[in-house]
């Protein structure tokens, strides 16, 4: 067992055992539920908003992304809010106010589905060919990160902790598709807060106050806005430009809008209101989140700065372990049974994530590539049989990426730049596809292609220093996070003018192939007849509030 | 078929009785390595809370069926 390993008694066991029990007891049950392919790949679109909106959230909500934030918050500060803050939210609300109209009314299965509709064959087998690799990708390095995580903190065995994750996972989801990821994704939203919120309870307790937490970390890491106008004076460095174009527009757009993982969620809702009011929901609970993982960070920071707490991060052959932060808060303050619930949190967040992404993966597998490509006139129940063979397979690939990042970690390195070569580009398709009649299906096919390649080279060339980071940074002073923020930028920008240009001089689709698919040629839904408190619009009024107070609150 | 609520209310249910039964028992029998703020007992306070949002869960909705 590694010396840093995290003891677990037979308390913390039991806890543990409960949520595996619990889960596929799960899938048991829904499965008598799940007997047609709308049930298992719509999960039956009859969820309210409430349970849309939670799983909308809980699919992005995986435990690399609350070790790494924590992690994240360590190294850079405050900035980190950005995140879940300016770099969400606008960006959810867009997405239930403007799209979900579009994206739900066309009763499409998948957001590939809406390219068909809206553009071509083509575009949609390109679109759906990029967003199964790249869950495919991203669901073998979450299988790795977990192991790596449970071997690192518990002392775990590699092998066994991949078999079980990935055989639960795809025995749940094989038994009722997106009907039990979404059940689980909710457990785990009540299993993560629980779990983890508890640390920064107890933080401040120790600390003294949440003023006394800021007033002892460094003053250019508890600011969100004031040291944004020289990259030199903040934790990340990155400029407000950065911030605002690279994350809170572009990824930020990209993901939320665009990424079939989470919008998916929505299309499950029982109706257009339902899946209107999902991201917004989701928004509030979004919001949320930096109160465990920023204040996790910021306590971590103060801790590890005070020579008497006796905290530091692990290092991993003199490199600082960012992500340990979590783990090691939650060794510091959780007695046995209280550890077993925050590990339960972790393994909960991983293993929902890969259901996540093994459910995204066995939709657009079935109706995008499959019954477009393979097989166009699949029966319903072949399809409900395809989906369930996807699932395995899926799982079984996502084992051998695994594997292979084992034997090759710097795969890492790449996640964050996988979400930059199909999300940036994508948006700016879809942007211009819901808004703009005269969009052609070359330009947005030649767009797509251009901007996903160019987001592709543009990260090669940074690299293995074909052109200097400045160039696309604007900035002398930049982090790996800032060239992200910014190489989303020009992917989206490259794709953006490549569609325009290239559908000035390509043939139009007939408006009447586009009623529904474009606003201008779709019938208004907002139901101008209800009461005011009734209406999405007036959620998100309140939610874009909340966002501009915490902004100030913390500027 | 059973609301998510209801499983969610008894999976708190089950997690937070266990961990306040660990909780008093770690207090009539303390352990011998301290964490910090173990005099605070949270697994006792977090459990109970964690066991009556459960429990309010599960009652709210047993009667429940949602096609």
């Amino acid at each position: 067992m590694p010396e840093n390993a995290i003891g677990l008694s037979f308390v913390d066991w039991l806890i543990i055992a409960v949520y595996f029990v619990f889960v596929i007891g799960i899938g048991f049950y829904l499965k008598k539920f799940t007997k047609n392919e709308n049930d298992f790949f719509l999960a039956g679109r009859r969820n309210s908003s409430w349970v849309a909106g939670l799983a909308f959230l809980s699919a992005n909500l995986g435990a690399l992304e609350l070790m790494g934030m924590t992690g994240n918050t360590f190294k850079y500060g405050m900035y980190v809010a950005h995140f879940y803050w300016i770099g969400a939210i606008p960006a959810m609300l867009f997405l239930g106010i403007y799209m979900m109209p579009f994206y739900y009314s066309s009763r499409i299965k998948s957001v590939p589905g809406y390219l068909k509709l809206r553009f071509d064959e083509k575009t949609r087998v390109l679109n759906g060919f990029a967003f199964a690799i790249m869950t495919l990708l991203v669901s073998g390095i979450n299988l790795y990160a977990m192991a790596l995580v449970l071997h690192t903190f518990l002392g775990w065995n590699w092998d066994i902790s991949m078999w079980m994750a990935a055989i639960t996972v795809a025995v749940y989801v094989t038994m009722s598709g997106l009907l039990s990821a979404i059940f689980t994704e909710i457990i785990q939203f009540f299993l993560i807060w629980f779990g983890l919120f508890l640390v920064s309870i107890l933080g401040i307790v120790e600390i003294g106050s949440v003023h006394e937490i800021f007033a002892r970390v460094p003053e250019s890491f508890s600011h969100l806005w004031s040291n944004s106008a020289d990259p030199t004076a903040n934790g990340m460095m990155v400029s407000w430009g950065g911030i605002v174009l690279g994350l809170g527009f572009v990824l930020s757009f990209g993901y939320w809008t665009t990424d079939f993982l989470v919008v998916q969620r929505a299309f499950s809702a029982k109706d257009l209101r339902a899946a209107r009011m999902t991201p917004i929901l989701a928004s509030f609970f979004k919001m949320m989140i930096p109160f465990i993982v920023i204040l996790a960070g910021l306590i971590a920071i103060v801790l590890a700065n005070d020579p008497n707490s006796g905290f530091a991060l692990i290092k991993d052959g003199g490199q600082v372990n960012y992500d340990s932060a979590l783990p090691l808060l939650i060794a510091r303050y959780y007695p046995s049974g209280l550890t077993g619930l925050g590990v339960t949190a972790l393994l909960a967040g991983f293993m929902a994530g890969q259901a996540g992404n093994i459910s995204a993966f066995n939709t657009v597998w079935t109706y995008d590539i499959y019954k477009s490509v393979l097989n166009r006139n699949a029966s319903d129940s072949h399809l409900l049989w395809m989906g369930r063979a996807a699932t395995v397979a899926g799982v079984a690939i996502s084992l051998v990426t695994a594997y292979w990042a084992k034997s090759f970690p710097s795969i890492m390195d790449y996640m964050q730049a996988i979400f930059s070569w199909v999300n940036a580009p994508l948006f700016a398709t879809m942007l211009l596809g819901m808004f703009i009649v005269w969009i052609t299906p070359n330009g947005a096919f030649w767009g797509l292609v251009a901007g996903m390649g160019s987001s592709f080279t543009l990260y090669l060339a940074v690299k293995y220093d074909w052109i200097n980071q400045s160039i696309i940074t604007m900035s002398d002073t930049s982090s790996v996070m800032a060239a992200n923020f910014w190489r989303a930028w020009w992917a989206w920008i490259i794709c953006f003018a490549v569609t325009i240009i290239i559908s000035i001089f390509t043939k139009k689709k007939p408006k009447e192939e586009l009623v529904g698919l474009v606003k201008g040629l779709t019938k208004e839904t907002v139901a101008k007849d209800a009461a005011v408190y009734k209406k999405p619009e007036f959620y998100a009024i309140i939610s874009f509030i909340v966002l501009i107070i915490l902004n100030l609150i913390y500027w | 078929m059973k609301p998510i609520w209801y499983f969610v209310g008894l999976i708190l249910t089950i997690m937070g009785g266990i961990i306040l039964i660990s909780g008093i028992y770690n207090l009539l029998y303390p352990p011998e390595s301290k964490i910090v703020l173990a005099e605070k007992h949270p697994d006792i306070w977090w459990g109970a809370i964690m066991l009556a949002a459960g429990i309010i869960y599960v009652i709210r909705n047993r009667k429940i069926t949602i096609e």
